[in-house]
């Protein structure tokens, strides 16, 4: 779901409030946190969607890796999972045997424990996972935690969500296709490990509303601009080529009509690039934000855990755009 | 030779695809893809125009009928050579004057535009001149015209909100004064209206 469709479901719901729910949903973030005691909070969060490669077992880690990533995201470990299931009766169900063993070696991975699942009939199918994690509040990564001055850093390329718009056109090559799958598939358990072990406090992962979605919530969250230097992203291969033959999913259309005069673009940004940017991602990588002082430490620890990751921007104090793209593309 | 694609009730990426396999089996001519759905719009137009071919978009109850000529060159592709000129249009009517004339004119002024191919690139609209690009506006046509050729159509986002039109807005896209003078100060020429 877009984040305007969102936006307006939400309007005029009244949303719970309770002293121990630290983050609910009125913040955009990546999962709910509800505090247990004085130093233990519990993460919860449910992701699933529609395959987007055909082989069964790879969708399954993928589905997984996306829904542990929200856990990730706010600094969490994953402890428990179910999976979430809707799949037609009259098809093969060893297919469905193939998801739910891709998504489980993903929560094995995860070092989560599988309790449970429920399954729907349905012609569409669909995968996903609800996960429970834990994590002291103290520790807890935020999508409005940023403060001027920050360097912002991304793992994963961005490119997953038009190159699998190009795989179900039956266009993407089948070097790109494993590509994707790769990072698609790739857990942020790393990425995670590395920000805690830095002293990361800022940050979020990057899906449904695209690099440029996720920095604005960020952003606006936060009370600050955010500035890009689109020279410093880095792409998956062949995802530039995608996009520029119109490969691009409805959602980075939406994403794009919502943020409209909110994010500003140097002349110098082509529509490739500002339509890999708007385009949604398929359990993208970790959007992190780190004082300068700290960023040299940070940098190392991702290094040390051998996770890719650029350095694409910094926030400065609230301007009149909420996020600015420069540099040439 | 002359080719039809019709996708419309199909979701993307089929309506792109269908389109990249009827340019690809023509050696030059026309594909017209007719799609229901802004996304397969907006895809083709960015197919056509990465390829460099020659693109026209026509509304009609719904629906988009996507004129690609492969062979001919596209402005997308000679963009980096054309010298961009931008018409800067401050206010409803044309000229100081008799209102009356002053609309009429401007009304003259814009279907012209529409005959004179590549005469401005970039149109932004200021203060009552973003009535021109909403509903009711005589010269909306024109404007539509002008952005299926091309032509990139901006309206000033505070001024649709001093004039509480944004949601009428029919042609082109919001703007704001930074991107706004960007473009200005970047533009070799500028008629201003």
């Amino acid at each position: 779901m877009g984040p305007a469709v969102l936006e307006d479901l939400l309007q005029g719901v009244e949303l719970p409030s309770d002293p121990r729910l630290l983050v609910g949903f009125d913040k955009f973030d990546d999962a709910g946190v509800f505090l247990l005691q004085e130093d233990l909070a519990l993460i919860q969060t449910v992701d699933f969607f529609t395959p987007m490669v055909d082989d069964g077992y790879t969708f399954g880690q993928v589905a997984a890796a996306n829904a542990l990533s929200d856990i990730y995201a706010m600094g969490g470990q994953p402890l428990t999972a179910m999976n979430v299931v809707c799949f037609p009766s009259c098809e093969d169900q060893g297919i469905l045997r193939e998801i739910l063993r891709g998504g489980l070696d993903k929560i094995r991975e995860a070092g989560a424990v599988l309790v449970g699942g429920h399954t729907v009939d349905d012609n569409e199918p669909k995968y996903g996972l609800a996960v429970t994690g834990v994590i002291s509040p103290a520790r807890l990564i935020r999508n409005d935690a940023v403060q001027p001055g920050d360097v912002i850093l991304l793992t994963k390329p961005l490119g997953s969500g038009i190159i699998a718009t190009a795989i179900k056109a039956g266009m993407a090559s089948a070097s790109a296709t494993s590509e994707a799958v790769k990072w698609m598939s790739m857990l942020n358990k790393a990425a995670r490990n590395a920000a805690v072990e830095a002293g990361v406090r800022a940050g979020t992962d990057v899906t449904g509303f695209g690099l440029l979605g996720h920095l604005f919530e960020m952003a606006r969250g936060s009370g600050v601009t955010i500035e890009i230097d689109a020279s410093r992203l880095s792409f998956m291969s062949e995802a530039r080529e995608c996009a520029s033959w119109g490969l691009i999913p409805g959602g980075a259309y939406s994403n794009r009509d919502y943020l409209g005069e909110r994010i500003f673009f140097a002349e110098s940004i082509d529509t490739v690039v500002k339509d890999l940017m708007y385009s949604p991602e398929t359990s993208g990588g970790l959007l992190l934000a780190i004082s300068e002082e700290r960023c040299d430490t940070l940098v190392k620890t991702l290094e040390k855990h051998g996770v890719a990751y650029a350095i694409i921007g910094q926030a400065t104090k609230p301007g009149p755009y909420p996020v600015l793209v420069k540099g040439g593309s | 030779m002359e080719k039809f694609v019709d996708a419309r009730g199909l979701s993307c990426p089929s309506p792109v695809v269908m389109t990249k396999q009827a340019l690809d089996s023509l050696a030059d001519g026309t594909v017209t893809a007719v799609v229901d759905d802004r996304t397969a719009l907006e895809n083709i137009v960015r197919l056509a125009r990465s390829l460099a071919y020659g693109v026209e978009v026509e509304e009609q109850a719904g629906e988009y009928y996507i004129h690609i000529e492969k062979g001919k060159m596209g402005p997308a592709a000679s963009l980096t050579q054309i010298e961009q000129t931008v018409l800067l249009v401050t206010s409803s009517v044309l000229g100081k004057g008799s209102e009356e004339l002053g609309q009429t004119l401007l009304k003259n002024f814009f279907y012209t535009l529409t005959q004179i191919e590549g005469a401005v690139n970039t149109v932004i609209l200021m203060n009552s001149g973003v009535f021109l690009a909403v509903e009711g506006s005589e010269v909306l046509e024109y404007l539509t015209a002008l952005e299926h050729s091309g032509v990139e159509v901006l309206s000033c986002g505070t001024c649709l909100d001093y004039y509480r039109v944004k949601d009428k807005l029919m042609a082109g896209k919001v703007t704001n004064m930074y991107s706004a003078l960007e473009i200005l100060a970047a533009a070799p020429k500028v008629i201003t209206l």
